[in-house]
């Protein structure tokens, strides 16, 4: 068991430094924000189920 | 006789959907304690596989091998053994003293002393300069040195050694060459891979030659030296019995 945490420990050493993750991340954060703010085909209903999962914090 | 390590007729195939071939044939082998012994042979003949068989990395097709009169998949076993690989491809982005830091903790050792040892080890290698530096950084030859180190950490009383001078420089050939006769001096017994016939020369006590996956030879270095007078290096006769094996 103390081999795989400190596999695991290393590993993730490793994936912070090597700064791959960080694009990932920074991708999937732009990505989220266009989808939140897309106007599907200007329906109003999909706006209003967008809301109240709380995806889109410009609508009211 | 207890031998160190001991191999029965072992064969090593590989395999896969159009790709067959038998990389070991019926390779018999046995090594004594407090033994150098030198594995040569050219390239694609063999060396690496028969060295991964050892640590069961392959599974071997048939035949047996024994290490310290155990099967080699003992953890017991495996806990006494060092191995330096051919291709050293360790973590890029951790320094040497993490990565050896982590093989201490898989040997149980405790944080103070595993400390000390690493220090010690760099020492050995020529390598407390660049101790914290991440690997993406190195060369070849520094990679060779850590991975030399990692070998060690354990104090291991089988020492398997695979090309352990290729992409050295002559300095730290000279100190891999006194750290094997140092270790020899403790009694440890040291298995290792080459086609440096120089090196080989002036550390091995035997050697085995291997070609295509079959053993030609094993003969002590002192014989070869002395039956081949004054004019034959080990060079002329490994040429010699490579040429002469034509299969
Ligand atoms: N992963 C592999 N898959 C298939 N064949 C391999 C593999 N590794 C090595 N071989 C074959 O096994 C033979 C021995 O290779 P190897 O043990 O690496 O030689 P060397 O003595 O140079 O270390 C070679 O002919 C090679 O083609
Ligand atoms: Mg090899």
């Amino acid at each position: 068991m103390k081999i795989i945490f400190l596999i695991a420990l290393n590993l993730l050493r490793e994936i912070f430094r090597k700064k791959d993750l960080y694009v990932l991340i920074i991708m999937l954060l732009v990505l989220m924000s266009y989808l939140a703010n897309a106007a599907f085909f200007g329906m109003k209903h999909i706006y209003r189920y967008l809301n109240e999962l709380r995806l889109c914090p410009g609508l009211n | 006789m207890n031998y160190v390590l001991e191999l029965n007729s072992l064969c090593v195939v590989y395999k896969s959907n159009n790709y067959f071939k038998k990389a070991i044939d019926q390779l018999t082998l046995k090594i004594v304690r407090g033994e150098v012994f030198g594995f040569l042979g050219p390239n694609g003949a063999g060396k690496t596989t028969t060295i991964k068989s050892i640590f069961n990395f392959l599974p071997a097709a048939s035949g047996q091998i024994k290490i310290f009169g155990e099967p080699s998949c003992n953890y017991s076993v495996r806990a006494r053994m060092g191995y330096m690989p051919e291709i050293a491809n360790y973590y890029w982005y951790l320094t040497p003293r993490e990565l050896l830091r982590m093989y201490a903790g898989f040997f149980g050792m405790k944080k103070h002393a595993a400390d000390k040892k690493i220090d010690y080890l760099f020492s050995l290698v020529g390598m407390q300069a660049e101790a914290n530096v991440w690997m993406k950084n190195f060369s070849k030859g520094m990679m060779q040195k850590v991975s030399l180190a990692q070998s060690l950490i354990n104090d291991p009383d089988l020492l398997i050694l695979d090309e352990p001078t290729s992409g050295l420089d002559p300095v730290a050939r000279s100190k891999v060459r006194d750290i094997i006769k140092d270790l020899k001096k403790q009694g440890k017994t040291i298995f290792f891979s080459s086609h440096e016939l120089s090196e080989v020369e002036l550390v091995c006590d035997r050697i085995g030659i291997l070609n295509k996956g079959t053993l030609v030879k094993t003969d002590k270095i002192t014989d070869i030296l002395q039956q081949k007078g004054n004019n034959m290096s080990l060079e002329r006769y490994f040429l010699d019995i490579i040429t002469r094996d034509k299969r």
